[in-house]
């Protein structure tokens, strides 16, 4: 039986695929009837524009969501990190490996997707002032993406799935994992959907003349990279989840590798748009930045959607999937495509900066427009520290550590975990911290609460993370494999040592998971705080 | 200059698997740099763009071209290892200087093994139901003798830490 369950599901393919673009395509075509009325909106006294009042309600839910889910994967953040430093060494394995799974999932998938959800519900309303089709759409995504995450939650926090994020085959979870991943990803494609059919709106209704503004042009290769992804999530999230429930004989190890890297790149990509999205959205807000040369920026864009799935190669270098020439000139030359954007975008976005603060008169010397910039709003500076930790932390030495013969030595050990602390915490997470201080004012007019814990939340989180990233890949250069429960090896047959100097990098780690911890939490405070705020702006 | 860089002797070692986090840092800054100048003179931006990326390839050139000599000498030698939940099986030597085939593959669900030293980094994939998994291989070159522990650095159960210093996981570097 399972044999034929199986050879069904590869021949589905082809239509699933087809339905997938024709509901693209429809998605341009579609016509809604004109359901809002001018009542619907208000002017914002930040931007001056148009901000439609029901798509508020919305972003605050997924808001909600996001910070929740930040919450718990900074506890769990805790439980990891002090288990790693074999001075606490906190939990016992089986914990450990739980709470290490429930981190990956929690930050990684669910704190980032509520988040860009709420994001692209932003841009569209709120940056550029169209009004939010499909409503009905947006709060069944809402639901799905909410039992889904649930259902993960509960059946991983129950040790049903102790498998990690990436939980390659033949270790296996419950059912209900794959069930509730499968449900929050559809509720993401319709997330997306919506995203689309708004933009659709917009244009016909022409409150959208002209091309998009660089900000949403980020977020739309944003959404169309998620389509991608989701795509190609359901081809392996969808045969494993028939195996777990018995249906399915056998996965494929090699081939589940290879396409979890095309789905698990290719979602760091969009967390890379939408955070440069971010970047350039809170310059032109906070210090009235325009873009350098729009051209050469949206070029960036097209190129990340043309080029990431090459560039997820580097995720299988280890593997046997892919020939050692074809690794060799994939990392060597190809992977270069995308990153060419990345360089792109890390040179104009602090000149744009710049530009815009020396306009203000800040001319003196080389520096004074940094002197002068306005540290102590709290959008900005997590942006230019995002702008620093993705640079020169996360994508200096994903580079670095993508090509063939340096990722043979850094593979699975923490040279892995402090660079994607790099991109993903102080780069994505930050830029995504920067833009909720304008968020809540602009999408749902409330103060942020907390205005002075709120000025010195960036310099507890970014510092913290950077410290602690470069520290992780100094020592996981002298060979700390990532996800050990314990590398004193206390309970092995034989003992084995590291270099002596990883203990002191142990010690700056812990100062920098405490500082990142205590300004992870406090953002949470401070966004739930002002979630709950009483206080309008005016 | 980009050929120079990468004719330094810390890269030469690392197409053999050694430390080459500097060459790395200093190919990246460099790109780095030269996107920038690129980005700053925008007004002759297609011609920035293609010397760039010309840049980057001589650049990378010898760097693919070091890894693939590697790995298309003629092994002298195989070590064939076989891993499953908690340790690892080697069977064969290696010699110093001499092209050595590493093959692995589990048999129960996915470990990798890892030897820092020898620029060993392979994951050991199962097969189908229990059975041993596609073979996987690298060619290296052991430069220094001794016995060197292999760790195992892909989550394979609870006891996945304790793995990496079983008495079986070792391998061994003949003078
Ligand atoms: C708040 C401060 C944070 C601290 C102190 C922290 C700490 C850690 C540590 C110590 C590990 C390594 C576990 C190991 O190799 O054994 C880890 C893994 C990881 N972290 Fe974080 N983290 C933080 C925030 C985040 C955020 C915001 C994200 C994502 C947006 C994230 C994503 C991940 C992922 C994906 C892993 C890998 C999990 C795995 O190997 O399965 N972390 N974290
Ligand atoms: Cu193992
Ligand atoms: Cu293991």
């Amino acid at each position: 039986m399972g044999g034929y369950v199986e050879s069904a599901v590869w021949l589905a393919y082809g239509p699933m695929a087809l339905v997938f673009f024709l509901s693209l395509v429809a998605a341009f075509y579609y016509k809604p009837k004109w359901v809002g009325d001018p009542s619907e909106f208000r002017v914002c006294s930040i931007t001056g524009m148009k901000v439609h009042i029901p798509a508020g309600s919305l972003i605050k839910a997924n808001l909600w969501m996001a910070f929740l889910f930040l919450a718990l994967g900074g506890v769990m953040a805790f439980g990891v990190a002090f288990t790693r430093w074999p001075v606490v060494h906190l939990l016992p394995d089986t914990l450990f490996y739980r709470a290490l799974t429930m981190h990956g999932l929690a930050m990684l998938v669910f704190w980032i997707v509520w988040f860009e959800v709420a994001l692209m519900y932003f841009t569209i309303t709120s940056i550029i002032g169209a009004r939010l089709a499909a409503i009905r759409t947006a709060w069944i995504a809402f639901g799905l993406m909410l039992g889904g995450s649930l259902v993960v939650v509960l059946t991983v926090l129950t040790g049903n799935a102790d498998i990690m994020f990436t939980s390659y085959p033949p270790l296996m979870a419950h059912q209900w994992y794959y069930w509730g991943i499968l449900v929050f990803a559809v509720g993401a494609f319709f997330a997306c959907a919506v995203y689309y059919v708004t933009m659709a709106v917009a244009f016909r209704e022409k409150v959208i003349t002209g091309s998009l503004p660089l900000g949403v042009y980020g977020m739309s290769a944003g959404v169309t990279i998620t389509l991608l992804t989701l795509f190609h999530g359901a081809v392996f999230y969808f045969p494993t989840w028939l195996w777990s429930m018995g249906l399915f004989q056998n996965i494929d190890v090699v081939i589940y590798r290879l396409i979890f890297w095309a789905f698990g790149h290719s979602s760091q990509q969009i967390n890379v748009c939408m955070m440069i999205a971010c970047w350039y959205m809170v310059g032109t807000l906070s210090i009235g930045s325009k873009p350098l040369n729009e051209k050469l920026c949206r070029t960036a864009y097209v190129l990340y959607i043309l080029f990431i799935c090459i560039a997820s190669e580097h995720h299988l270098l280890v593997d046997p999937a892919i020939s050692p020439a074809h690794k060799a000139f994939n990392t060597g030359y190809f992977m270069h495509m995308a990153v060419l954007a990345s360089m792109i975008h890390a040179l104009a976005v602090p000149a744009s900066y710049e530009i815009a603060l020396r306009k203000k008169g800040y001319t003196q010397g080389l520096f004074e427009w940094l002197k002068k910039a306005p540290w102590s709003n709290p959008a900005f500076s997590a942006s230019c520290l995002s702008i620093v930790g993705f640079g020169w932390v996360g994508g200096i030495t994903g580079v670095t550590f993508g090509t063939e013969q340096l990722n043979i030595i850094s593979h699975n050990t923490w040279r892995m975990t402090g660079h994607f602390h790099g991109t993903v915490v102080a780069g994505t997470s930050l830029a995504f911290m920067s833009m909720t201080y304008y968020m809540i004012p602009i999408a749902l007019k409330k103060e942020i609460a907390f205005p002075s814990l709120a000025k010195i939340q960036p310099w507890l989180f970014g510092p913290g993370v950077i410290l602690f990233a470069v520290t992780m890949m100094f020592i996981g250069g002298f060979g700390i494999p990532r996800r050990h429960w314990d590398i004193t090896f206390s309970e092995a047959a034989f003992s084995f040592s590291f270099n002596p100097i990883v203990s002191v990098g142990f010690i700056i780690c812990a100062i920098g998971w405490t500082m990142a911890i205590i300004g992870g939490l406090s953002f949470v405070v401070i966004a739930i705080g002002s979630l709950l705020n009483d206080k309008e702006v005016e | 200059m980009f050929s120079l860089l990468c004719a330094s002797p810390g890269f030469a070692e690392e197409a053999g698997g050694g430390s080459g986090l500097g060459y790395g840092l200093v190919f990246s800054i460099a790109t780095l740099f030269i996107g920038g100048v690129g980005v700053s003179q925008m007004k002759y931006r297609d011609k920035t763009i293609l010397i760039f990326f010309a840049i980057i390839g001589s650049g990378t050139y010898p760097s693919v071209n070091a890894y693939m000599a590697n790995m298309s000498l003629i092994p002298k030698n195989t070590v064939t290892i076989t891993a499953s939940r908690y340790n690892f099986e080697v069977q064969g030597e290696a010699k110093v200087g001499e092209p050595t085939k590493v093959m692995a593959a589990a048999t129960d669900v996915t470990h990798a093994a890892f030897i820092k030293e020898l620029g060993v980094n392979l994951a050991c994939l199962p097969g189908k139901g229990g059975t041993k998994g596609r073979d996987n291989f690298r060619i290296i070159v052991p430069q220094q003798a001794g016995t060197y522990k292999i760790k195992c650095v892909e989550y394979c159960g609870e006891l996945h830490g304790n793995m990496s210093v079983d008495m079986a996981g070792e391998f061994v570097v003949k003078p």
